[in-house]
């Protein structure tokens, strides 16, 4: 794909787990949440990795590319310059909006899939990318509910807004699992429709199963089902890269480790 | 649980004991958290988050290391949880057994001996005050201060914290210099080792990084004070540079599902992932 030809399997920096980061083995690339991080000082550990080479993408909560109103320049500003700092190949977003009439949701919230909120997003990841270095990805959300009355798929969808923005995409199986287990959507038909070559690189994450609800919450263990799905996703296509996410309860570093080897393997066996 | 493990070279003390006798409430709490990094059930950042592994209490061998093992559980700051442990009630527990064993001072104990010294300045400064008022033989009135003075100096030491069985106790405890965590106890993370010039603190001993060891605040050492030992702590974010712009404020904080990572923000200083939580999930 060029601008990012292979990334490997990398994990989510966070403060907590610093060192684990760096102790880890094999870790190809990271992905650091660009909200947390300021230019002027960035975390040592950040340094450390980038001085071994360790590419370190930038991941943003907040840019809310599926607002009505128009999206913030200063946090696109602040996003590209993280990814400046960082020398990062591309960046990334989540296909939602997390504020409305001046209020913070504190949740990622799913964009009604019309045509109408089409146009809206597309305005908006357009005016993100005119004031951005680097090319940008969008990352498709775990969802408890869906709006009525839509007009296209999820996999519909990502395909009209990266058809019309040339976005990459940054595809979460977990939450590509959480939406089939409470929303009933079909993943295969996602994978199927879904431009795959735009593919930059893919999420995945642990949860937990409650009274028949699926919790993405980053704090439990990879589901097996989870896997599965990285394993489809593999079989149709090579991801440039597939990065673990761990937001809390942080378990052990052979656990970390563990998961990042399972991920090796599924991508080895669907290969 | 209650008694800890016995250090090397000594026992029945146990090593979270014995950093109480060697260096107050502080020094022992350095133990049980450092005891718990060195068991691998805590995790420490290079900027100094200290978080537990794993949401579970399992591992913790006393209440002290419970409360710390309890308190990590959101990620806080090396010299703040220090701090919030010494401050515990987990800590009440371990100061009775030293006061029941005969090496501590109980507290109202401490407290007869510091109004006795408030009396001792009361009939010093009257003997002063009598020569003017009442005709008070100044001779007597230079006595009088004198022996006050004495008193208060006597009655300071039998205030101090740690008896002479404690102190006693305390002398008797050898170190090996490979058992990190009784090296803690006996130094503090703040302490020194080596020889000079090969000095180093005991906190780069551990493989804390600076920036982390920078966390905990050297204070003047108070002497023979054990009520709240040789080091402050506190959360001097001095070296935080992940403090995140984005978490706690909530105008940046879009965030994923039920990350969770609100809880993790809880320190200000370690805002690893998104705030908030809820809705859809990143």
């Amino acid at each position: 794909m060029g601008v990012i030809d292979r990334l490997g399997v990398g994990i989510g920096w966070r403060a907590e787990i610093d060192l684990t980061v760096e102790r880890l083995p094999d870790v190809d690339f990271v992905e650091v949440v660009a909200e947390n991080l300021h230019v002027e000082h960035l975390p040592e550990s950040i340094l450390v990795l980038r001085e071994r080479g360790v590419p370190v993408l930038p991941h943003a909560v907040s840019l809310s590319l599926g607002s009505a109103d128009p999206v913030d320049v200063h946090r696109v500003e602040h996003l590209g310059s993280v990814a400046e700092a960082l020398g990062a190949p591309l960046v990334s977003d989540h296909v939602c909006f997390v504020r409305a009439g001046g209020l913070d949701s504190g949740h990622l919230m799913p964009v009604p899939r019309t045509r109408d909120a089409l146009d809206v997003l597309v305005a908006n990841v357009r005016t993100a990318q005119a004031n951005l270095p680097v090319p940008l990805a969008l990352e498709n959300i775990a969802a408890l509910l869906e709006w009525p009355d839509g007009e296209l798929t999820e996999g519909q969808f990502l395909a009209d807004l990266v058809e019309r923005t040339d976005c990459y995409l940054l595809i979460d199986v977990a939450n590509l699992h959480a939406n089939a287990r409470n929303l009933g959507t079909d993943p295969n038909r996602f994978l199927d429709e879904i431009p795959l070559e735009r593919l930059a690189y893919v999420h995945v994450a642990g949860g937990v199963e409650t009274d028949g609800v699926y919790h993405d919450t980053h704090a439990h263990a990879v589901r097996p089902e989870v896997l599965e799905l990285l394993g489809e996703l593999r079989s149709r296509v090579d991801p440039p890269g597939v990065l673990l996410e761990r937001d809390d309860n942080y378990p052990t570093d052979t656990e970390l480790a563990n998961e990042m080897a399972a991920i090796r393997a599924v991508l080895a066996r669907h290969g | 649980m209650a008694s800890g493990t016995d250090i090397s070279g000594r026992t029945g003390i146990s090593v979270e004991e014995f950093g109480f006798l060697s260096g107050g409430p502080g020094r022992a709490a350095e133990v049980a958290v450092v005891r718990l990094l060195e068991a691998g059930l805590l995790r420490i950042s290079r900027e100094g988050v200290v978080s537990a592994v794993s949401a579970t209490s399992q591992g913790a061998s006393t209440p002290l290391e419970a409360y710390a093992l309890g308190a990590a559980r959101t990620g806080r700051m090396l010299g703040e949880l220090i701090k919030s442990t010494a401050g515990s009630s987990a800590l009440d527990g371990l100061k009775q057994r030293l006061v029941d064993r005969g090496f501590l001072v109980s507290p109202g104990r401490r407290k007869a001996w510091g109004f006795v010294r408030f009396l001792c300045v009361v009939a010093a400064i009257g003997a002063i005050v009598a020569v003017g008022l009442v005709d008070l033989n100044p001779g007597i009135a230079i006595a009088v201060v004198v022996l006050a003075l004495v008193f208060r100096w006597f009655a300071g030491r039998m205030r101090r914290p740690v008896r002479r069985a404690g102190r006693r106790e305390e002398r008797r405890v050898v170190v090996m210099s490979n058992d990190r965590v009784g090296v803690v106890a006996q130094h503090g993370l703040t302490g020194r080792i080596g020889n000079f010039p090969n000095m180093y603190y005991v906190w780069e001993m551990l493989g804390i990084a600076p920036s982390a060891g920078a966390t905990l605040r050297r204070r003047k050492p108070v002497r023979n004070n054990t009520s709240d030992g040789g080091t402050m702590y506190g959360s001097s974010c001095n070296s935080c540079s992940s403090c995140s712009s984005g978490c706690g404020s909530s105008s940046s904080c879009g965030s994923s599902s039920d990350s969770s990572s609100s809880s993790s923000c809880s320190s200000g200083s370690s805002c690893g992932s998104s705030c908030g939580g809820g809705g859809g999930g990143d």
